[in-house]
Parts: structure tokens; sequence; C-alpha cells
């Protein structure tokens, strides 16, 4: 129903009661309290939406009572102040109707708001959750989009894994296994299952474990993020049979919250050391076969072939002592023959010379090196000093011959490159080692760039001269600043090579 | 006069059969012998006036024997009749006893006089390599007093850190050598500038500026 004519029709309901109310009361005798009967026009009047109808009402009530009190005709016997006392009750009660009408009505107004700003409350709370379930729902997208990027990742990981020949093991910071690929279970011999979940130790001989563990402790904490293991030192692995095999190492580590994790690339080097070591050894048994061939030529030409020239000139000479054995001219020839037989003899002598140096067997290594600085001085004019500590016993041949070798090949070296006008030239004996060092004032060179080149070769023949008699070979040298070449070799029979490496088994 | 008693060595026995021939008349030849080693053994048994030896020889060189043999046989004279014409053979032949040194394709007009110049208490070097051996005894004698530039770099290095008065031990630790090595070069200067203590060697480091007075 419209709200206007609703209201219309209560207004009219209302002031119809109230007159017939009045009617009521002005013809009734004083004593009768049908004018309590207003109350009702109140109650209705709380139906109105006006707030302050019922007040209107109450007070219209209240006038009408009065009036009422004043037409109304007397009864015999009823006193006044009765009348007066039931009036003022109607009173009383229209204004407490009034006052509960009211309360009513703020109550009412209060719950309205409550509920208003409940209401407000729901939708903003909506709002909230529908932009919450919004961000959820891209998260979850977002993040199966990452986990397929992840699985793909991952995926092409173990493939990568899968096919790498080298044994691929990653480690966690407490040093277990928690991945170990293909290569390594061919590797070391472990299925993948049983070496997971063990410390890295499993696949190290006893002998490096506690070395190990303080070189990740140390890399942990160092800046750079990937290394080589050991490069100066021979690594070992160890297979699940108990043999081990040398190995090259790499190390990286990747730190992902508190705690780094370790990949290592491990790869079996057996082979390329036994080639390594099977180059070597040939080249120093083909350097000992052509030193043995040489000193053979030599002793060939200047022990058989010179003594028989020089014997052939002792009978020319014997000959052409009696002078009654040939003619003028005869003799002259004879002579002429035994001048150009000396002269062979001499490039005989010179050529074995080169071939062996048989001064090194007869006099020893110092009088074979002062004896070839003077002549290579004599023959360049480049000075050289020399100091030569006596050696109490004699050298080993294969030493002694190394050195001469390493100093012949230095003054070569020296004269045909360095252009110096002074080379210094040491032996000494100090302790359990014979020390040769070859020092030029020349024009030096940088080692960097000459390996490989004119000079290289040389230095390689006497680096591998020197390796194969145990010993150590160092040059040093810069553009400008001259050349020195060291030579150390150990006298007890101990090589370098060996207390450097690690020994197997 | 009396033939010298001769002993003959060398490894091939036609040099040997040369020598014959040519030492027969005037010496009596007691034996022949091929290596170093037996040289010592027999010439200790026959006690020969003259060994005639080569120095290339096996199991034991001409200047090993030699020196053996002046040990045992202190009046014994040697006679070296070799192959090398270097002048460091000679200076370690003379070392080792010798009285003469010549060479093999000279010995036919050479040996005869050789012997009796040993013989007379003479020392004999064939004229072939004398102007050598002369020039290498007189380098010394002819160069000038040793100067620092006679020194190597590492013996300056020793020298200026004695004179500075560090010991060979600290100095070894100091250059990464060895204690003996030190010991060594420091000797080895003493005796080239012919010094007796390390004050004269401090003294000459000041002098060449290789340390300042403190």
């Amino acid at each position: 129903m419209n709200l206007g004519v609703r209201e219309w029709l209560l207004y009219g309901v209302m002031l119809l009661f109230l007159m017939v109310l009045f009617v009521v009361d002005i013809a009734t005798k004083h004593g009768f309290t049908n004018h309590v009967l207003y109350a009702v026009v109140v109650l209705i009047a709380t139906a109105s939406h006006h707030t302050w109808m019922p007040s209107v009402v109450a007070g219209m009530g209240t006038a009408l009572t009065v009036i009422g009190m004043v037409m109304s005709p007397a009864t015999s016997g009823l006193p006044f102040w009765m009348s007066v006392g039931n009036r003022t009750f109607t009173i009383i009660v229209l204004w407490i109707l009034v006052w509960f009408a009211w309360k009513r009505r703020e109550a009412q107004t209060a719950l309205q708001k409550v509920n208003a700003s409940l209401e407000h409350k729901v939708v903003e709370r909506t709002t909230q959750l529908t932009s919450v379930n919004q961000t959820l729902i891209m998260e979850i997208t977002e993040r199966i989009q990452t986990e397929q990027a992840l699985r793909l990742s991952e995926g092409r990981l173990a493939g990568i894994l899968d096919i790498a020949e080298d044994a691929i093991i990653v480690t966690d910071h407490t040093r277990l296994i928690t991945s170990f690929n293909h290569g390594a279970a061919k590797l070391f011999g472990y299925y993948t299952e049983e070496a997971l979940g063990h410390p890295i130790d499993l696949l190290l001989p006893e002998r490096f474990r506690v070395h190990h563990a303080s070189h990740i402790d140390t890399f942990a904490g160092a800046p750079e993020s990937a290394r080589r293991m050991a490069p100066q030192r021979e690594v070992f692995g160890l297979k699940k049979d108990g043999t081990e095999f040398p190995a090259e190492a790499s190390i990286s580590k990747l730190t992902v919250g508190e705690h780094p994790t370790f990949t290592v690339i491990v790869r079996d080097i057996t082979d390329r050391v036994k080639t390594e070591r099977q180059l070597q050894s040939l080249a120093s048994e083909l350097m000992t076969a052509q030193e043995g061939e040489r000193r053979r030529i030599a002793r060939e030409l200047h022990d058989d072939i010179n003594q028989r020239l020089a014997m052939l000139m002792v009978a020319m000479e014997s000959l052409l002592a009696d002078p009654s054995a040939m003619t003028l001219h005869t003799r002259e020839c004879v002579q002429a023959l035994a001048q150009r037989l000396a002269k062979v003899s001499d490039d005989i002598r010179r050529m074995a010379y080169q071939f062996h140096p048989s001064i090194l067997d007869d006099l020893g290594l110092t009088a074979a090196l002062q004896c070839m600085a003077d002549d290579w001085s004599a023959t360049t004019g480049i000075r050289t000093v020399t100091v030569q500590e006596e050696l109490a016993n004699s050298l080993p041949r294969d030493i002694a011959l190394c050195l001469y070798r390493v100093t012949q090949e230095s003054l070569a070296n020296i004269m045909k490159h360095a252009r110096a006008d002074r080379v210094e030239l040491e032996l000494t004996c100090g302790g359990q080692e014979v020390t040769l060092s070859i020092s030029d004032t020349g024009v030096g060179f940088d080692p960097e760039t000459i390996e490989g080149r004119h000079l290289g070769l040389g230095l390689v023949s006497m680096r591998e001269r020197v390796r194969s008699v145990g010993g150590r070979f160092d040059i040093q040298s810069k553009p400008g600043r001259g050349t020195s070449i060291a030579v150390q070799i150990p006298l007890s029979g101990a090589s370098h090579e060996e207390t450097t490496s690690s020994p197997g088994r | 006069m009396k033939k010298p008693r001769v002993l003959l060595a060398d490894d091939h026995t036609f040099v040997l059969e040369g020598f014959k021939k040519l030492l027969e008349e005037q010496c009596d030849l007691v034996g022949f012998v091929e290596d170093g080693r037996t040289l010592v053994e027999v010439a200790v048994q026959l006690q020969p006036d003259l060994v005639i030896l080569d120095i290339s020889m096996p199991r034991l060189n001409g200047i090993e024997a030699a020196k053996k043999l002046r040990k045992q046989l202190p009046r014994v004279k040697l006679i070296f009749v070799t192959m090398h014409a270097d002048s460091a053979y000679v200076n370690e032949a003379f070392k080792a006893g010798a009285s003469g040194y010549l060479l093999k394709r000279s010995a036919a007009t050479e040996l005869v006089q050789a012997v009796q110049s040993a013989m007379s208490d003479h020392f004999y070097v064939t004229p072939l390599i004398a102007k050598d051996v002369v020039t290498s005894f007189l380098k010394p004698g002819l160069a000038p007093l040793p100067t620092i530039d006679d020194l190597t770099a590492r013996q300056r290095e020793i020298l200026q850190l004695t004179a500075e008065g560090f010991s060979a031990k600290e100095i070894a630790d100091q250059l990464k050598i060895s204690h003996r090595t030190v010991e060594f070069h420091k000797a080895k200067v003493m005796e080239q500038l012919d010094f007796h203590t390390t004050a004269d060697l401090v003294k000459y480091a000041i002098a060449h500026g290789l340390v300042t007075p403190s």
C-alpha cells in the first residue's frame, strides 16, 4: 500500500476515534473513565512513520480529557478530586505511552543503524574476499607455470646428467650425497640408490678424507663459486670394489637459503696418466738410447779410428826418420800426407767430442764445464764467470751428462739469441743435491710467448733431460732482464717427481 | 847407462805394438797392460822405472791410475801418450804427477826423447800443444787482480749479506739455498780475493759500495 494513503487513512481513523471518544466522554457523567481510551489512539499513532505523531495525539488527548472534565455532567455523590484523579491518570497513561513509543522508535533506529553498518561491513568483506581470491588464482597459475618450467629444467638437467660421461655428484653442506648420475654410477660402481644419503667419503681413499673435508670447508667460505680440485696434485677416487683411480675433479657451490650445496665433476684420468707416463718414459728412453748411441759412435771414432790414424802417422814418421829409405820427392809427398792425416785426425776428434764429451768420463764434470766455458768464451768473446764446487764424490754418469748437455744447450742459446756480454755459471753441491745455474745479461725473453717457438724445443728437451734424472728445471726470463736457468738434481736417488706427486697405493 | 824398466798401458793392442817397436832398443819393456786398474796392480808388482800410459782407458782412467800409482810408487816416472790435446787434460796429467805429455800422432819422433827427459828428471810437453799449455798457465798471472766483476751475482749477494752481519745460516734462509752452499761461496770469495778474515770481506764490501758503513 502507498505510504501516503496509509498515513492519511491513519490520520482519519485517529481523528474519528478522538471525536467519538470525546462525544462519548462529554455525554457520560463524571466517574466513568472512558476517556482512558484515548490511549488506544496514541497506540494507533505509533503506527505513523512520523516519530512526533504519538506526541501530537497524546497532546490532543490531554486537551480533550481536560475539556471533557469541564463539559461532562456531574454525578451526585462523587467527590470532585476523584474525577480530577481519574483524568490525571488518563493523561499520565497517555504520556507514558508516548515515552514508550519514543523509546521503541529509538531502539528501532539504533537497530536500523546497526543493520546498515553490518551490511556495509559485509559488502566490504566480500570485496576483500573477491580480491584475495583473484590474487590466489593468479598465484596458483604462476605456481603451475613455475612448476612446469622447473619440471622442464629438471628434465633437461636429468637428461644432461644421464648422458654425461663424467661422474656428476651433488652433496649438501654436511657432505651427504644428494645426487649421483649414471656417469658416477658407472665410474664408482655404486647404484645411484646405494650412494644417495652417504657421505662423499664413500668415494675417497681413506688417506684423503680428512684433507678433503677441510678443503670443502675452505671452499665453502671462499669467494669463488667454482674451482678445480688440487690442480697441482693428483686426486684419487675409490671404487666400490676397493680399487683406486687417478682423477681430475672440479667443484662448484650453490648457496640457496642458509647452506651451500656442492656439485662435483669427477673424470677418470687413468688412461691419460698412463699415456703421459709412457710418453715420458719413452722420451727418457729415447734420450738414453741416443746418448748411448752417441757414446758408442764417439768411442768408435775416437778410440778406434783415430788411434789407428795416429798409428799410421807413427808409421809414416818412422819411415821418414830413415833418410836412406826414399827420395826427396817421395819424402815431401809422405810429409804432406802425414799433415793431411793429422788434419783428418783432428776433425774426427772434434766430431767424436761433439757426439760424446770424453772429458766428462776422463776428468769429471767440473773440468768438463770449465773447459767448455773457456772454449765458448774464446769463440764468442762473451765473458764467462765460473764458480764450481769440487764435488766430493764423482757424480753418476747420467747426472753429469745431463748437467753438461744443459750447459751446452744454454750456452748455444745465449750465443744465438741473448746478445749477452756476461754469463755466470755456478755449480754447487749443497746437501743432498747438485745445483747448476746459468745466467746471462742478455736481452731475455717472455717465457709465456717463447714456449713452442724456436727456443721452445730446446727448453723442452732440457726440461725432459733433467726430469729423466729426477731433477727440477726452472727458467726465469724477462725481456731486457737476461735469462737464468736453474737445475737441481737430488743425489740420494729420490727424485723430485716422486716426492711432489702423491704416491700410489 | 842402464836401460830404464818401462811398463806400457793402452787399451789398443796395435798402439802397444807400435810403441814396442819405438822403444825396444832404448828400454827394457817389462810389461803391457790394457786398463787402469790392472796397471796399478801390475806396476806395484813389477816396480818399473817408468810408466807410459793413455788417459782414456777402461775400468780406471789414466789420470786416476796415475794418482794411485804416485801414492804407492812415489818415484815412478809417468808419461802420458794420448789423443787429447786440451790443456785441461795436460793440467790434470801434471797434477797427477806426470813427467811427460805427448800426442800419439807425434810419438814416433818424440817418445824416445820424452823418456830420456823423464829419466833425467826433466819434464817434456809435446811442442804440438806447448803453446796452449803455456798460455793457460799464464792466464791467471796475466789477468789483472781479481775484481768485483769476477764474482757472480750470488757471490756478491752473499758477500753483501755477510758484510751486513748476517750469519751463514741466516743468509741460507734468506736466499733459500743450503747452509753448505753459503759456506762454499764465502770460502770461494775469500780464496779468489786472497782474504783471510771476514773483516777483510767487510772492508772490501764497503770499499765497493755493496754496503754502507753504519
